[in-house]
């Protein structure tokens, strides 16, 4: 997928190095090209050991093949700050942001920097917390905790996958993919695997597919990532009252940093979330720290 | 001897003859289809916002026609830098109009959906003035470059004979 998506330079350079174990790619303009791997940042070299530099014509380059030389396509994401490419790739954007008379963002020009996400599926990695997530033949309202780049999104994929192997049960799954990072829908397919009985709304706020997927789709689950503000956490609690299981995920390193969060306060003492999963980048990314139950008892350290 | 030589020239004139009024022929029929071309383009980049690939199979598939592999050749012209670009010959037109089309390709998918549809109207506004002259000479040209043909043959065939 990122022979697509990168020139030459940048493909010669990273034969070098196990594809698997990128995560992301950093491209600056005028400035060398930073990657992660295995978990680290470090400059990408080319092999008689000079850093790669990046100019205008590389990111201009990865933007047009990113958006498929289809702009207006993706002017919905760019306004965002992101596009999502072919494979489920993330590319966030820097630049300057054109903005409207009421200074909402009507697009970014002069991209600036980049910053290329390579998804990787990690099958089983949250073998741990689901056996706390599946109990008793029940899915439980599940909230998991995580910084960022520490999984949560690899997570949450693994958990609709593990939903659909379940035995002898078929869970209906609402997977609500605002930014396309969870399936990375494209014409119409999932990228990633979410499960054989996943239902995958991509691009839409969380209050729009919440309420319209609940009513039309009748999920027994919904899966979201990032929930950022009041609005997504009322139509978690919408869909929770409806008698559907939201399992969604959240920024934050701790339980005591979430409770901090005065937007969190109302489903946290009304005990919303019956279970709170804390994810930690401390020993690799997907690391599970510790879950609390409903009443913020820790059941698993 | 000289009388079947005589039918072969006219016959050969007469093919040349239908082989020059082709070019005006196809020169209007494709600058119609470029304006319906036009169209769809508007259409499915509002209402779907269809990358730019997928119009160009789209439109093949609901509007098939001649100029088939023309437009599959438009393809690996999107989103070109200029020094990669490579438009398929198109025979019957000018370089200048080959030249147009290449600009209105490369531009295509460089903007946001307003400006996009701008262009993609601009360049119909073009195209439609192109296809009134298109008709307007086919209707004058297409059987007099036949007649004229058939005219020069028969001219031969006299001196012939």
């Amino acid at each position: 997928m990122l022979n697509n998506l990168l020139p030459e330079v940048l493909l010669n350079a990273m034969r070098r190095f196990d594809q698997n174990k990128i995560t992301e790619l950093r491209l600056r303009r005028n400035c060398p090209v930073v990657m992660n791997y295995f978990g680290k940042n470090i400059m990408l070299t080319s092999s008689d050991g000079q850093s790669v530099y990046c100019n205008k014509d590389m990111i201009d380059f990865v933007v047009r093949r990113g958006t498929e030389n289809s702009l207006y396509a993706y002017n919905h994401q760019i306004k965002q700050g992101f596009i999502t490419a072919c494979g489920g790739i993330r590319i966030g954007i820097a630049g300057e942001s054109v903005n409207s008379d009421n200074f909402l963002p009507k697009t970014i020009k002069d991209i600036c920097s980049i910053n290329i996400r390579i998804p990787h599926e990690v099958i089983n990695c949250s073998a741990v917390a689901f056996k706390f997530i599946y109990s008793q033949g029940q899915i439980k309202n599940t909230l998991i905790v995580s910084p960022p780049g520490a999984g949560k999104t690899t997570y949450l994929r693994d958990i609709a996958r593990k939903i659909s192997e379940i035995r002898d049960k078929v869970i209906n799954v609402l997977v609500v993919d605002e930014r396309y990072e969870i399936a990375s829908c494209l014409n119409g397919s999932a990228m990633l695997n979410v499960g054989k009985f996943a239902d995958i709304v991509s691009g839409a706020s969380k209050k729009y597919a919440f309420t319209n997927g609940v009513r039309a789709l009748r999920p027994d689950v919904i899966i979201t990532d990032e929930l950022a503000d009041e609005e997504d956490i009322e139509a978690c609690m919408y869909a929770i009252n409806s008698g559907v299981k939201v399992v969604a995920s959240v920024h934050g390193d701790s339980l005591a940093q979430l409770k901090s969060k005065q937007s969190f306060n109302k489903v946290l003492n009304e005990n919303y979330f019956e279970r709170i999963v804390v994810l930690s980048d401390k020993n690799g990314p997907g690391f599970c720290k510790a879950i609390f139950n409903e009443n913020l008892n820790c059941i698993y350290f | 001897m000289v009388y079947v030589l005589c039918v072969g020239i006219m016959c050969v004139s007469a093919l040349i003859g239908k082989k020059i009024a082709k070019i005006v022929v196809l020169r209007d029929e494709f600058y119609k289809l470029i304006v319906v071309f036009c169209d769809y383009l508007k259409t499915n980049i509002s209402m779907y916002r269809m990358k730019t690939n997928e119009l160009i199979d789209g439109f093949v598939k609901n509007y098939p026609s001649q100029f088939d592999k023309i437009f599959i050749g438009f393809k690996k012209c999107i989103g070109a830098v200029n020094n990669e670009l490579q438009l398929t010959e198109i025979g019957f037109l000018k370089t200048s109009e080959i030249q147009e089309i290449k600009n209105f390709l490369l531009q295509l998918g460089t903007s946001d959906e307003a400006n996009q549809i701008a262009a993609i109207e601009n360049f119909k506004q073009v195209i439609s003035y192109r296809t009134e002259l298109c008709k307007k000479s086919r209707n004058i040209k297409e059987g007099l470059i036949f007649k004229i043909s058939l005219a020069i043959g028969s001219v031969i065939c006299i001196l012939i004979i």
